[in-house]
């Protein structure tokens, strides 16, 4: 840094000194300038520099390609939702999440609301245990019902279509009325 | 030197009180409505379910009010006073500085009044209705007629940097202004933006960057170059610096606006010049913050004792903190990250709460015991201000670092077996909202410092025997002007490249009307390489066929989600990330929003992206959902709308709004405006009976809520077949 001499300039009492710029400064400025170039160079102009869509598209083809990385919907066998209903475990592991992920459009112990109540024999789309839970994974997109395989794994899907066929019969307070067919 | 040769001037004084005053109570109330909705982010009950407390509506008056009513008066407080010592003359007219007074006043009163209303065009810090936005004109225009008149009748020959910044300031955020508020009135109470998505989206973000830039950042250093070196009582560091930097700052600032739209829909070569305009303004950032620490060269003793210097050194330090943040987080990779995040609103919050609040302070510290003439009551009780309200801004901005970069991770994570980790978007605010109580007391303490440094001033003022509205000064005669042609041949003559352009410098800074002229040209050259494109080339935005314009009931839903300003919490726009369309569905497209007057893309993400959300749930599940959002997600901050199930559906404009649309070129024919009112019931009734259908029972067919619905059934779904 250079000594502070100062200039003839006064204003108001204020003075200025005619120190040079500082080298680190300038140096950095020239090189953010020289950076910039080369990047909408290499991006824009003239450059192939892949751009947003290209990354994501590269991205999203990476993930079809890699199996594990894709997540592919979950099959039910009966069998399995047969032993599964057996367990008081999963019952109650069931509930909390039915509590947590459900109730908002089902209610209170599947008395309905949003969703139609899950404790009378009508059913929408199948009362059957696999079609329970095969509802529950791939959703009803065009009414409003989640996907929720997105959201929970095989295991707790299963576990909420024991809670689901435990509440059957049940009198939960303010039911819905019946939708869909008898079953 | 006898009498004789000097001139008597009379400052006046009495207009920067009150500019003085007026900074101070509006800049208490906007930080105090700050904190209240700073509170409602972690409840949302404290806006007591009434629509003009809500988040929404709140947000746009807090902004407004620290940006236009605080910074504002402060910004003019400082340039009434410095401007006429430093031209050595009076304001151009007291006419003009009463007038631009007591309009400021008023503008900021109809904000008051039509903000919470919901009286809004949602442009961010642009908000105010077209009514509004003239009188904002006419008041600018009046000041910056006070402010050049100045110029032209200055006693002193050359304009010292400060004046070149206050003068930047003023004819930028004047073409900036004119430029975004361009629209079609609807009434009074409504109007159109003129632009539509993208082209929308890039004017208010060239505006909305630059309103930071030309109103609290050039302006400010302007202050900071006058009452810094007044204060410590030292020479300016450099003069070359300081042409330098201004002339690189006001340049390339203009540029940068696009850095707020990265990776959205706006073409990719507007979003590289955004991001590489903001690394490149780095430097020319921080040319101010070194001429203003090296400035205290030799007098940081005086830091120690002085409050004034240490409100004035923090606030250069946070702004050498915050313009190396911007350009840091105008990255593209870092901003797929901070985007839409809490790390945005910690940035500004240094910046306005350590440079614009701490530069004011120590500005009003300074002057008060000038103003009254009498010493200020109590420099201890400055400085207890002083540090409450740093440790107040320092909560504030590392609990939203935190914020942000939490939510940003969890929002981007993906599980080994490619799913969402936080698939629920309210996990990830019942995370941050430990950081939120953080911000509350951070933003509690600093309100604080205000009331502080209010009753201190106030205890001043009382203190003061008699106030002074006309200062009278002896100062030197006029200086005798010299020829051009004269002077161009000293300068050249001064010898080697470094001496002729300062010499050729120092000649513009006797030149008013040049000097305008040319920072105007500075300024002109990025707004027009960016924005004339957009409207200009078709290509810009590809079309898409299936897009169409919105339905009669759709478009008054839309104009409600305007009203309650839900983009203040809800971006539409899914950006090209795994993650984003995992979460929200296909990602947007430029030509999806060709009809959106304004747009909504938002810039903050308190709840989820909705541009898909068209069709994801059932008509039943938004009725819930607006009525007791609580009854959906538990844990939601989305305050609740049951005023929209009870509002009588208002139809009288429709006709007017289906109009002014086809004035923009959204592609209605008359018979759509024929028909309007009758569509608009139609499909009213038909979502009431949907509704019914699903379980409802009441009947809502003529109650606001059907045409909330309405637009939030439509969000997305033109676009979700294309390609």
């Amino acid at each position: 840094m250079s000594d502070d001499k100062e200039l003839d300039h006064e204003y108001d009492g204020i003075r200025e000194s005619d120190n040079d710029l500082p080298n680190w400064w300038l140096n950095i400025f020239y090189v953010s300038i020289v950076f910039s170039i080369g990047y909408m160079i290499y991006y824009h102009w003239g450059g192939n520099g892949p751009g947003q869509m290209d990354n994501y598209n590269k991205v999203m083809a990476q993930v079809a390609e890699n199996s594990t990385q894709t997540p592919q919907s979950y099959s039910f066998t009966e069998d399995e939702l047969a032993e599964a209903q057996k367990s008081e475990t999963q019952v109650s592991e069931g509930k909390k999440i039915y509590d947590i992920r459900c109730i908002a459009c089902h209610g209170a112990g599947g008395a309905g609301g949003i969703g139609p109540n899950l404790v009378d024999s009508y059913w929408l789309h199948g009362g059957k245990p696999t079609q329970i839970a095969n509802i529950i994974s791939e959703g009803v997109l065009d009414k409003g019902m989640v996907a929720w395989k997105a959201l929970l794994s095989k295991k707790e899907i299963i576990a909420v279509t024991t809670y689901v066929r435990s509440i059957y019969g049940t009198n939960p307070a303010n039911p819905k009325a019946p939708q869909g067919n008898k079953e | 030197m006898s009498q004789q040769n000097f001139d008597s001037v009379i400052y006046d004084n009495k207009i920067v009180r009150a500019f003085s005053w007026a900074t101070l109570i509006w800049g208490t109330i906007g930080v105090l409505v700050g904190v209240i909705i700073a509170a409602e982010l972690i409840e949302p009950s404290i806006g007591l379910s009434l629509e003009w407390l809500s988040f929404g509506r709140l947000r746009p008056l807090h902004t407004n009010a620290v940006i236009f009513a605080f910074a504002g008066n402060a910004i003019f407080a400082g340039i009434y006073y410095s401007t006429q010592r430093l031209t050595k003359t009076r304001m151009f007219s007291d006419v003009l500085s009463w007038f631009h007074f007591w309009g400021w006043q008023a503008i900021i009163l109809s904000a008051v009044f039509t903000l919470p209303f919901g009286i809004t065009t949602s442009k961010e810090y642009a908000e105010l209705e077209w009514p509004i936005d003239i009188a904002i004109t006419v008041v600018w225009v009046a000041f910056a007629i006070n402010f050049i008149g100045a110029l032209i009748k200055r006693r002193e020959k050359h304009m010292y940097v400060a004046l070149w910044f206050y003068l930047a300031s003023i004819i930028t955020v004047a073409v900036l202004h004119l430029i975004n508020s361009l629209g079609v009135p609807v009434n009074m109470f409504k109007s159109y933006s003129a632009y539509s998505g993208a082209q929308d989206a890039l004017v208010q973000w060239w505006y909305g960057h630059n309103a930071v830039a030309f109103f609290l950042t050039t302006p400010f250093l302007g202050l900071m170059y006058y009452f810094l070196p007044k204060a410590a009582d030292r020479p300016i560091y450099s003069y070359r610096l300081s042409i330098i930097h201004f002339w690189s700052l006001i340049f390339i600032y203009i540029w940068a606006g696009p850095h707020h739209l990265l990776y959205t829909a706006l073409p990719e070569w507007a979003q590289s010049l955004g991001m590489v305009f903001s690394i490149m303004l780095w430097m020319p950032s921080w040319g101010g913050m070194i001429n203003g620490l090296l400035t205290l060269r030799g007098a940081w003793d005086k830091v120690r004792q002085d409050p004034v210097l240490k409100f004035l050194v923090a606030a250069v330090t946070f702004y050498g903190m915050a313009t190396f943040e911007g350009p840091l987080l105008s990255i593209k990779s870092v901003n797929a990250l901070s985007h839409y995040t809490d790390w945005t609103i910690g940035h500004v919050h240094s910046g306005a709460l350590g440079w614009n609040g701490f530069l004011t302070f120590g500005m009003l510290y300074w002057l008060f015991p000038k103003l009254y003439r009498v010493k200020l009551y109590k420099p201890s009780l400055a400085t207890t201000h002083f540090w409450v309200g740093t440790v107040g801004i320092l909560l504030y901005v590392v609990s939203m670092w935190a914020s942000g970069i939490t939510q940003g991770l969890m929002l981007k994570a993906i599980s080994p077996e490619g799913r969402l980790l936080y698939p629920d978007f309210v996990e990830t605010i019942v995370a941050i909202k430990p950081f939120y109580w953080i911000r509350l007391l951070g933003g509690i303490l600093y309100l604080s410092g205000f009331f502080i440094c209010l009753y201190n001033l106030y205890m001043t003022k009382k203190s003061a025997m008699y106030v002074e509205n006309n200062e009278k000064v002896l100062v030197p005669p006029r200086f005798t002007e010299v020829a051009l042609h004269e002077e161009l041949n000293t300068a050249v003559q001064s010898g080697g490249f470094r001496n002729v352009t300062t010499a050729l410098h120092r000649i513009l800074e006797s030149k008013p009307m040049t000097f305008t002229v040319l920072s105007l040209i500075a300024i002109l050259i990025g707004g027009i390489m960016e924005i004339v494109p957009s409207l200009l080339i078709n290509q810009y935005v590809p079309a898409i066929a299936s897009v169409k314009p919105y339905s009669p009931l759709e478009l008054h839903g839309r104009d409600m989600y305007i009203r309650e300003g839900c983009y203040n919490c809800h971006s539409q726009m899914i950006r090209p990330f795994r993650d984003e369309n995992m979460r929200y569905g296909k990602i947007s497209e430029a030509g999806e929003f060709v009809y959106d007057h304004p747009f909504q893309w938002g810039s903050r993400r308190i709840g989820p992206d909705l541009h898909r959300i068209g069709g994801k749930y059932s008509d039943l599940w938004h009725f819930r959902h607006m009525v007791d959002p609580k009854s959906i997600a538990q844990q939601t901050v989305m305050p609740s709308y049951k005023f929209m199930a009870k509002a009588k559906l208002d139809d009288s404009l429709i006709p007017a709004k289906i109009n002014a649309m086809r004035k923009l070129g959204v592609p209605y024919t008359q018979a759509d405006v024929d028909k309007s009112l009758e569509r608009f019931h139609e499909q009213a009734n038909q979502i009431a009976q949907k509704l019914k259908d699903e379980g409802l029972n009441e009947d809502v067919k003529d109650k606001e809520i059907v045409a909330i619905i309405a637009y939030l059934q439509r969000l997305g779904v033109d676009g979700r077949s294309s390609k």
